[in-house]
């Protein structure tokens, strides 16, 4: 593990070199689709809750750099703690009022809250330039340079990763865990069960804006869509297309999902039809996604090497 | 604000909530038994659209006998997609499920974009509605009236066929237990075919009856099947009447939210869908579990 | 004054009345059992004291407090130790895991997002001992998944001991156990109570288990209190062996 783990670092941290611009656009977005996927996965995998409503945090955070950016000049990286404030306040609202809820009704409650905030930043046009979105917000300096970008997105999913590292090995972690396994039996052990599920919610939304805020700094502009219900539906499938259950499988799923969609649309404009596919076969014939895919490969190899 | 004006506020309402009933029945009925919440179910809505465009090639005065084969035409569609699709997923985890329908909703959604071309699909008031009525001297057009009424008939249809027949005592009974059922000999598997059938012709229908009313591509798929969630889940998951009484108040809240706050009217509905989770969140007229343990 | 307190109460749901009118009362240091056959209430009465079900009337009473209406995870936290019907642990976790958080919880550690679980060295101590006790000691590092019904209700009582309990409430200990994995299950915990002087209430419809293991036996029959006294009086009293006896025997 810890071998691959330096093997993937180093490759990481050399990419720029070997990528031309196209390359670099498409190893950017993979990277920030990353740090959403993880952030989602945080929440997912601890607590098996499905949050239809990540768009809000992630767009949420977004947002608030574009707005600052734009309306009050703020220089890009300064926004960076208002929009992880942002996207934390709105996790903490929609986890308060969510996490009661169990199963469909926890998914359709986070859906509700995510659509509303798109919906009234999609009409908002005074504020939120509406479907106009927010344009023009060319970053300065580092995170305007796709290799200062790159580096940047690259230090956030690894502080990502680090960051859910340490929760899931800490008692908090397991306590997640405790009551996604077996929640009366959590209760039982003197767990209140709510508060370290709104707690994950937090966290998991915060990190979520994290990759909202490196989404605006690439595409250099704001859109609704941000915050549209397809977004949380994007990191969902990346996230089950790697493995929730492998510790890297949401960024792995997330890198496959946007290198898989550039080069199915370099070929042909029916990317949401290849993607349906992808999607029909990953859920009919490898349920736990492509990592475990190359770890049953070498499982079934393992007794042969041995024999 | 008139009176007149107030009434015609109102019907425009009620032909919207019957647009959105007939698309969210299924979707209901779907949950129901399958307990699968169908992410396609919107694009089923705009494929039952397509096929009466088509078959009509746009002209209004093949409506109605076209409407049978677009309806007929959305019931094999609904059969073959639970056949080979929904029912390997019957008993998976739930994101499962959600990908699978997603997957539906995305290739449905590129596959009518080549079959029928990505551009806006309408069609005339169909024969016997091509004049307005005039409402306390308004003119009104008479096909909002008709398709409240056919929005009517299927609901009054519906509810002959689930508590008169022996197919609809089935289809409300394996709701409840689905084991029960299997253990009296019935063949589940076929009923799951039929219910999903069922609903996926009941969104083709809304859709195809809806085409005069909105016109259609093959994008709003994504946005029609929001509308669903939002009136299933107010009305109740699982209820007819339910969702016609969500229906209701969704069609009158977008046709009098235009008026009092028109740049946010979307999200009334999505606060409304919000405050039932909250307070009543197996929704207005849905079943409460049973016990909370 | 009895360690706890059950004070004529009542439960229904939906119209179907579970529980009329039950007080109960468990002297410390005992060993009390709730019995009578399927739907007689056992379990209702077992979930309104550990605070899962709300009770619609009476009162309960632990140490002198009103628990009445007070949730399962501040119950804990004043002395009472819980397992469940069907014990299943959390088995995503080894047993040292399970037991561990356990001990934590009480201490209400918990809350921290950082330090890794494993570093906590008192609380691994505490759940080695506690571990040791239910002698599961060489399965500690296993995932609890992949253990035996049996070794899952020791992991479970494992648990329910880091709770420190004065009182432990156990549902259907047995259920699920082979007849030779009772008469174990019976002996391990009468031994490993007297030792610990812990308190114990339990429900369980086999007779004889509850004949070997209890003090005291409350006998409940369609929600209501059928008798109440020693092994022997039970055993003797007319409506019991006429409800429930007669018929096993």
């Amino acid at each position: 593990m810890r071998t691959k783990l330096a093997v993937a670092a180093a490759v990481l941290a050399v990419l720029p070199w070997l990528l031309h611009d196209y390359g670099m656009q498409v190893a950017i977005q993979a990277l920030v689709l990353a740090v959403f996927a993880m952030s989602f996965n945080l929440l997912f995998r601890n607590t098996g809750l499905l949050s239809f409503g990540h768009a809000a945090c992630f767009g949420a955070a977004g947002y608030t750099t574009a707005l600052l950016v734009s309306k009050l000049r703020w220089s890009f990286a300064a926004t960076l703690p208002l929009a992880l404030v942002a996207a934390a306040l709105v996790a903490l609202v929609v986890g308060f009022f969510s996490v009661r809820l169990t199963k469909i009704y926890f998914t359709m409650l986070t859906l509700a809250f995510a659509q509303m905030l798109w919906a009234v930043t999609h009409k908002w046009y005074g504020f939120t330039g509406g479907d106009n979105g927010i344009t023009g917000l060319l970053p300065p300096g580092l995170l305007g340079n796709p290799k200062g970008l790159y580096y940047a997105s690259l230090v956030a999913l690894a502080a990502v990763c680090a960051i859910i590292h340490v929760i899931r090995r800490s008692p908090a972690g397991y306590t997640l865990r405790a009551v996604r396994d077996n929640p009366a039996r959590a209760e039982a052990i003197g767990i209140s069960a709510f508060e370290y599920m709104v707690a994950a919610f937090v966290i998991s939304g915060t990190l979520s804006g994290l990759a909202g805020f490196l989404q605006v700094a690439w595409q250099h502009s704001a859109f609704p869509d941000l915050l549209y219900w397809t977004t949380s539906a994007e990191v969902i499938i990346a996230v089950i297309l790697g493995g929730s259950a492998e510790f890297f499988g949401p960024a792995i799923g997330a890198a496959v999902l946007v290198v898989l969609e550039a080069v199915v649309r370099s070929h042909t404009q029916y990317w949401p039809l290849a993607l349906g596919i992808v999607l029909l076969a990953m859920v009919l014939f490898f349920p736990s996604g492509v990592v475990s895919l190359f770890q049953r490969r070498q499982r079934r190899e393992a007794p042969r090497a041995a024999a | 604000m008139t009176l007149p004006f107030f009434f015609l506020e109102f019907m425009t309402g009620l032909a919207s909530a019957a647009s959105l009933f007939l698309l969210a029945v299924g979707l209901s009925l779907i949950f129901g038994a399958l307990g699968i919440v169908n992410f396609a179910h919107g694009s089923f809505f705009v494929l039952g659209a397509y096929f009466l465009f088509a078959l009509t090639r746009g002209d209004a005065a093949g409506f109605w006998h076209y409407l049978l084969l677009a309806v007929a035409a959305s019931l094999v569609v609904g059969a073959v997609v639970e056949r080979v699709f929904m029912r390997r997923v019957l008993n998976r985890a739930e994101h499962y499920q959600i990908l699978l329908t997603y997957a539906l909703l995305l290739i449905i959604e590129d596959l009518s974009k080549i079959c029928f071309g990505a551009d806006y699909k309408s069609i005339g008031m169909p024969k016997g509605f091509e004049m307005p009525v005039f409402v306390l001297g308004i003119p009104f057009p008479s096909y909002y009236l008709g398709l409240v009424g056919l929005a009517a008939a299927a609901a009054l249809l519906l509810w002959l066929f689930l508590h008169r027949t022996r197919y609809g005592t089935l289809v409300r009974a394996v709701t409840q237990d689905r084991e029960m059922l299997e253990a009296l000999g019935v063949n589940v598997p076929l009923l799951f075919t039929l219910i999903f059938a069922l609903g996926i012709g009941l969104a083709g229908f809304g859709g195809a009856v809806s085409l005069p009313l909105q016109s259609i591509s093959t994008g709003v798929a994504v946005d029609v099947v929001i509308s669903a969630f939002i009136v299933v889940v107010v009305g109740g998951l699982g209820s007819i009447w339910g969702t016609l009484l969500g229906a209701i108040l969704i069609g009158e809240i977008q046709a009098f939210g235009a008026l009092v706050l028109p740049e946010f009217s979307i999200a009334f509905t999505y606060v409304l869908m919000a405050a039932v989770l909250l307070f009543r969140p197996w929704g207005l007229l849905g079943r409460p579990p049973a016990v909370r343990t | 004054m009895p360690l706890l307190e059950v004070h004529r109460v009542s439960k229904s749901f939906e119209g179907f009345r579970a529980l009329s009118d039950v007080s109960l009362a468990v002297e410390e240091g005992s060993l009390h059992a709730l019995m009578g056959p399927n739907g007689a209430g056992k379990t209702t009465l077992f979930n309104v004291i550990t605070g899962r079900y709300t009770l619609d009337a009476g009162r309960v009473v632990f140490a002198g407090q009103d628990i009445s209406h007070t949730p399962t995870h501040r119950i804990i936290h004043y002395g009472i130790g819980v397992s469940f019907q069907r014990a299943i642990p959390f088995p995503s976790m080894t047993v040292l895991e399970n037991v561990t958080l356990a001990v934590l919880a009480l201490d209400r550690k918990t809350r921290d997002f950082a330090r890794p679980l494993p570093s906590y060295g008192d609380a691994a101590k505490r759940a080695e001992e506690i571990i040791s006790w239910v002698g599961l000691s060489d399965l500690k590092r296993q995932v609890t998944a992949a253990l035996p019904q049996g070794d899952l209700k020791r992991v479970d009582i494992a648990i329910a001991l880091a709770s420190k309990p004065r009182l432990l409430l156990l549902d259907e200990p047995l259920a699920g156990l082979s007849r030779a994995e009772r008469a174990q299950m019976v002996s391990f915990i009468r031994e490993l109570l007297r030792s610990l002087g812990t308190t114990l209430l339990f429900t369980e419809h086999d007779t004889d288990a509850v004949l070997q293991l209890a003090e005291r036996i409350m006998v409940m029959h369609r929600g209501s209190v059928l008798a109440e006294g020693t092994p022997a009086e039970i055993r003797d009293h007319p409506g019991v062996q006429e409800a429930f006896l007669g018929r096993e025997a």
